[in-house]
């Protein structure tokens, strides 16, 4: 066990420079009380000193004020009461009694005041504040990494999904215009069929007549005529012409538009529906992190800040180096060398044992700092920045999603410019090859037929620019709607990043 | 003797007497600890605690030189060398003794002197029959036990100690008296033993002594007029007169924003759900005990929760705080007696908090509280402020006017009395009025200093002593002053104040067994200070509550 010797040695040769100046019986007195209050002195001392420097989370201030009140109590019952039992004290006996008396109680009053037990209980409790809080935040980050773990992968989900379903809206639309395509080559093929049989039909019905009226010379070529304009409105042509279109070509006229509108409507039913709703999951889930986990997150940042300010190891610091200064100056004002010796001991031994809780609280503040700094404090670290809004990946998928958004872009052009030839100028130029090349005596078939074609043309060309119409119309939504732009907007994860490190 | 033995007899004289040495006080005396059994002065005017302040009419005087101090203490009467001082005067069994005495005059003013005659004694020791030593002339056996758990002498020893604790000691501060009473009561059938089967003088003195101590726990009888304890009924109207204002007003306010308001449970998921939606709305709470208080690094939250829904309130935003405060006016303007908790109406606003709750992070969603009712006994709206305070429902009209203090030539008792009455009417104001806004420190070479306009008072002072008058005290009762005594002069430097000081000792009554008796408890103050300024109104000095 440490001991005092500085206060011990004063005292007893105190009592040696004394001793042929008082009885034996007060000499033997003062030596045994001194040796009993030294004793229990000590002990008290030593105790206090394990007591603060013990580093549990129990409250010591009760204990340590009781140990000091025992050695307090040790000198009333030893050296306080060491001439209780004489008679007639001698007056240098009761001299020196009443000055150790006066110095001791100094000693032990001024100690009192110190309240050593609350400096450590303060010191210990600040290094629990500072565990607890370490605990919290951890704990606050493994609940806001997991609420915000689903939402990262439902961001990817949706931007997966709006890959997937352009894809294949973008194969199927390009099918059915192939198809359109397919079906005008088709179709030129068929009117060039028409335009043949047209062309026989006249060539026979004039073959037929000639045979029929021009064979006999006799026959006057006036009236040959008339008999042929007379047959012409009586075989009604034009209306021979308009069967064999209606059979075979109406129908294919009209498909054809139908099918160039259904490649572009196949993107619109795409993009309306599936391409807006994971837009808008993906946005939502966007603001469920930059309002919810996200406004959290800042927030425990701000109360770390102030805690740290409050209860950081700086605080503690100069708690410990108040308690330094005051132990310093409590050592300088005991009234005895041989106390200031003990004094200055004790006071080395206080300050290691709180020197303790601060050892043990560097730790654990450098623990909190290893585990928050870059995270709930500091400038914001780049893992904290993956963990939450996940940013290495999405490279990827924002390069992959504007990507496919150009590739819409694209498309869309081509398949808008593929309706506008395949329904104005190939349709037109289709039309035009149902004229068939007619003798000139046949101007009167010529001209049923031009009617007839005129008509089909009409009805068929209207068809074709109201098609036209609604194609450019889809296309001009679906581009407001898609593009490359416009998706690096809906799937723009700056919002995120910027309520991060606000 | 009582039944034929020895007599061992010391060949020294004392006044059979033990003292305790008040010197540093004015007049110094030797307090009477104990009067043993065979001292010449039983059954004269000496009681235990009297103050003897002169023998044989020399003044008990306290020398300058502590060397002198020491050398004479223990000679002095009924200290452990007495006998030494008689036998340097030659003095011989049965020489007379006058012991100058001086008492408190309990109820009442000050000090009676008196004087009390006996003679000095040699202490006797006895033997029985047995050559065995007993306890005084037919007494029992020192170390029989007579089918009681210790010795006769052990347990006479032990005995002495308690009754001189309490005779001599008297109510001193942390005293419990019924919790004596009782351990004092345990006594009572060795004593009925004692005096039953070694019937004597020693069990005689004992007995007396025991009964005094007894007399003395039991407390003083008091009568108490039913009027005197209207003040009780006062604090329950009050209490009825605020908690219905404040149901009147928080159906009122309930009424004026349910427009607003939306129903807590189930509520929205504060990150999944629409949390825009609400914000801005109100949701009334169901109360908050507290145990749905949760602290983060001594921050506090109030905290409501249903299935898992959460809701928190940061008690650190100024409208929390003025809820609290409003709480600790109610405290000390109507009882302290209130139930703490807390049904809050809660603006809901745009940011979730995250808490970590038993270990666990919960998210919740925060509001702001905008009225409060405590307890179903007191409402706030926290909506109106001034000056930092809202006000409880019905708080103005306890702003009565506080009754008048007392005149300035109030004795320190009137000052007290008017104290008392102030704690049981309720009235705050004059409570603390009669409080010194002064103190007088010691300076380290004794001399007094004073500091003027100093006064701190602790609300718990003020609350504490409102529960005890409504709860275990049915009464307060000054029963000693002391006589003024100067702590400053007025001489001591140029315009020095002239500060007297007078010691009060009051009885707090409470109810045993359908009597009014005054008791102490530990926690209770019963000495108080008074000090006045150049003749001025004597105030309370002592800054604490009953």
């Amino acid at each position: 066990m440490a001991t005092y010797e500085g206060r011990k040695r004063e005292l007893s040769e105190a009592l040696t420079r004394i001793q042929p100046t008082i009885p034996i019986d007060e000499q033997l007195s003062f030596a045994l009380r001194l040796d009993q209050y030294i004793t229990a002195r000590d002990e008290a001392l030593v105790s206090m000193c394990a007591l603060i420097a013990d580093t549990g989370d129990a409250k010591r201030e009760t204990d340590v004020r009781d140990k000091l009140a025992r050695g307090r109590d040790a000198f009333k019952d030893t050296l306080g009461n060491a001439l209780s039992s004489i008679q007639t004290p001698s007056l240098p006996g009761l001299v020196f009694h009443n000055m150790v008396v006066a110095d001791e109680d100094r000693f032990w009053k001024s100690l009192e005041k110190l309240n050593l037990g609350a400096l450590r209980d303060n010191l210990m409790l600040r290094k629990e504040i500072l565990k607890a809080y370490t605990e919290n935040l951890k704990e606050k980050w493994e609940t806001m990494t997991m609420e915000n773990r689903p939402l990262l992968e439902a961001e990817k989900l949706a931007t997966n999904q709006v890959i997937a379903w352009l894809d294949k809206s973008t194969d199927e639309s390009a099918n059915k215009m192939q198809q359109a395509k397919k079906a005008t080559v088709d179709l030129g093929e068929a009117i060039r069929g028409v335009q043949r049989d047209t062309t026989e039909y006249c060539a026979d019905l004039a073959r037929k007549f000639a045979e029929k009226y021009m064979a006999d010379n006799e026959v006057d070529r006036k009236i040959a005529g008339e008999i042929w304009a007379n047959l012409v409105r009586e075989l009604r042509p034009g209306d021979w012409l308009r069967t064999k279109l209606s059979t075979v070509l109406i129908g294919e006229f009209k498909d054809l538009p139908k099918h160039v509108l259904e490649a572009l409507k196949i993107y619109a039913v795409t993009v309306n529906y599936e391409y807006t709703q994971r837009a808008a999951t993906y946005r939502d889930n966007i603001r469920k992190q930059t309002d919810g986990i996200f406004a959290v997150f800042s927030q425990t940042r701000r109360d770390t800040d102030a805690f740290i300010k409050n209860n950081g190891f700086d605080v503690a610091k100069k708690q410990y180096q108040d308690a330094i200064d005051t132990l310093n100056r409590w050592v300088t004002d005991l009234p005895t060398d041989g106390l200031k010796k003990d004094g200055k001991d004790f006071s080395d031994a206080v300050i290691k044992g709180l020197s303790q809780h601060m050892t043990a609280m560097e730790q654990i503040f450098n623990n909190f700092i290893k585990e928050n700094e870059g995270r709930f404090f500091g400038p914001l670290g780049p893992n904290i920045q993956q963990a939450l809004a996940g940013e290495r990946e999405w490279d990827d998928y924002l390069s992959k999603l504007l990507g496919r958004g150009r590739g819409v872009e694209e498309k869309l052009r081509e398949w808008r410019n593929d309706a506008h030839q395949i329904l104005e100028i190939d349709l037109e130029n289709m039309l035009q090859m149902l004229k068939p090349s007619l003798p000139d005596q046949q101007e009167e078939i010529e001209q049923e037929f031009q009617q007839v074609i005129e008509s089909v043309r009409d009805e068929v060309m209207r068809e074709a620019r109201d098609r036209i119409a609604e194609v450019d119309k889809i296309a001009e939504e679906l581009k407001q709607i898609i593009s490359g732009d416009k998706m690096l907007q809906d799937f723009d994860r700056n919002r995120l990043l910027e309520a991060l490190r606000r | 003797m009582g039944n034929s033995g020895r007599v061992y007899q010391e060949d020294t004289f004392t006044s059979r007497l033990v003292t305790y040495p008040l010197l540093d006080q004015e007049p110094a005396a030797l307090r009477v600890s104990w009067i043993h059994w065979d001292s010449s002065f039983r059954g004269s005017r000496l009681t235990i605690g009297d103050q003897i302040i002169g023998v044989n009419g020399v003044p008990i005087v306290k020398p300058e030189q502590v060397e002198d101090v020491q050398r004479m203490l223990p000679m002095l009467v009924g200290q452990y060398a007495e006998s030494q001082f008689w036998a340097q005067q030659g003095a011989k069994e049965g020489e007379p003794l006058t012991l100058t005495v001086r008492r408190r005059k309990l109820p009442g003013q000050g000090w009676e002197t008196l004087e009390t005659r006996g003679e000095l004694r040699a202490e006797r020791r006895y033997l029985n029959e047995q050559e065995r030593w007993v306890l005084g002339p037919g007494g029992p056996d020192n170390y029989a036990h007579d089918g009681f758990p210790e010795a006769w002498s052990s347990w006479y020893e032990k005995l002495v100690a308690q009754l001189t604790r309490i005779l001599a000691e008297g109510w001193a501060p942390s005293f419990s008296s019924r919790y004596e009473l009782e351990c004092h009561l345990e006594y009572q059938a060795r004593i009925e033993y004692l005096a039953e089967h070694y019937p004597g003088p020693l069990a005689a003195a004992l007995k007396a002594d025991w009964e005094a101590a007894r007399t003395s726990l039991v407390g003083r009888k008091y009568e108490i007029a039913p009027e005197a304890l209207a003040y009780r009924r006062a604090e329950e109207e009050r209490v009825q007169q605020v908690a219905d204002a404040a149901r009147q007003s928080w159906a009122a306010f309930l009424q004026a924003k349910a427009a607003e308001i939306i129903e807590p449970f189930p509520g929205i998921d504060p990150i999944h759900g629409d949390l825009a939606s609400i914000v801005g709305k109100y949701v009334v709470l169901p109360p908050i005990g507290y145990r749905d208080w949760v602290s983060e690094a001594e921050h506090n939250w109030l905290t409501s929760s249903q299935d898992r829904t959460y809701y928190f309130a940061d008690t650190e935003t100024p409208a929390a705080e003025r809820m609290l405060l409003a709480t600790r006016r109610y405290r000390k303007l109507v009882t302290p007696n209130i139930r703490e908790d807390y049904a809050i109406v809660g603006r809901v606003l745009p940011e979730p908090r995250l808490l970590i709750i038993q270990e666990r992070g919960i998210f919740g969603t925060q509001v702001e509280p905008v009225a409060a009712l405590v307890g179903d006994a007191m409402f706030i709206d926290l909506t109106t402020e001034q000056d930092g305070v809202s006000p409880f429902a019905g708080e103005q009209a306890l702003m009565k006017p506080s009754a008048a203090l007392p005149p300035d030539d109030a004795t320190p008792k009137q000052v007290m009395e008017a104290w008392i009455a102030a704690l049981k009417e309720g009235d705050l104001a004059l409570w603390k009025e009669l409080f010194a806004d002064w103190y007088v420190d010691q300076l380290p070479d004794g001399r007094p200093f004073l500091h003027p306009y100093e006064i701190w008072m602790s609300d718990s002072n003020w609350e504490d002593s409102r529960r005890r008058v409504l709860d275990d005290v049915y009464g307060i009762e000054v029963v000693w002053t002391s006589d003024p005594r100067d702590i400053m002069t007025g001489r001591e430097f140029e315009r020095a104040p002239h500060i007297e000081e007078v010691d009060v000792e009051i009885d707090l009554i409470g109810s045993f067994d359908g009597e009014y008796r005054a008791f102490s408890k530990p926690s209770f103050n019963r000495f108080w200070k008074l000090q006045r300024v150049d003749t001025g109104p004597w105030r309370i000095s002592s800054v604490q509550g009953i």
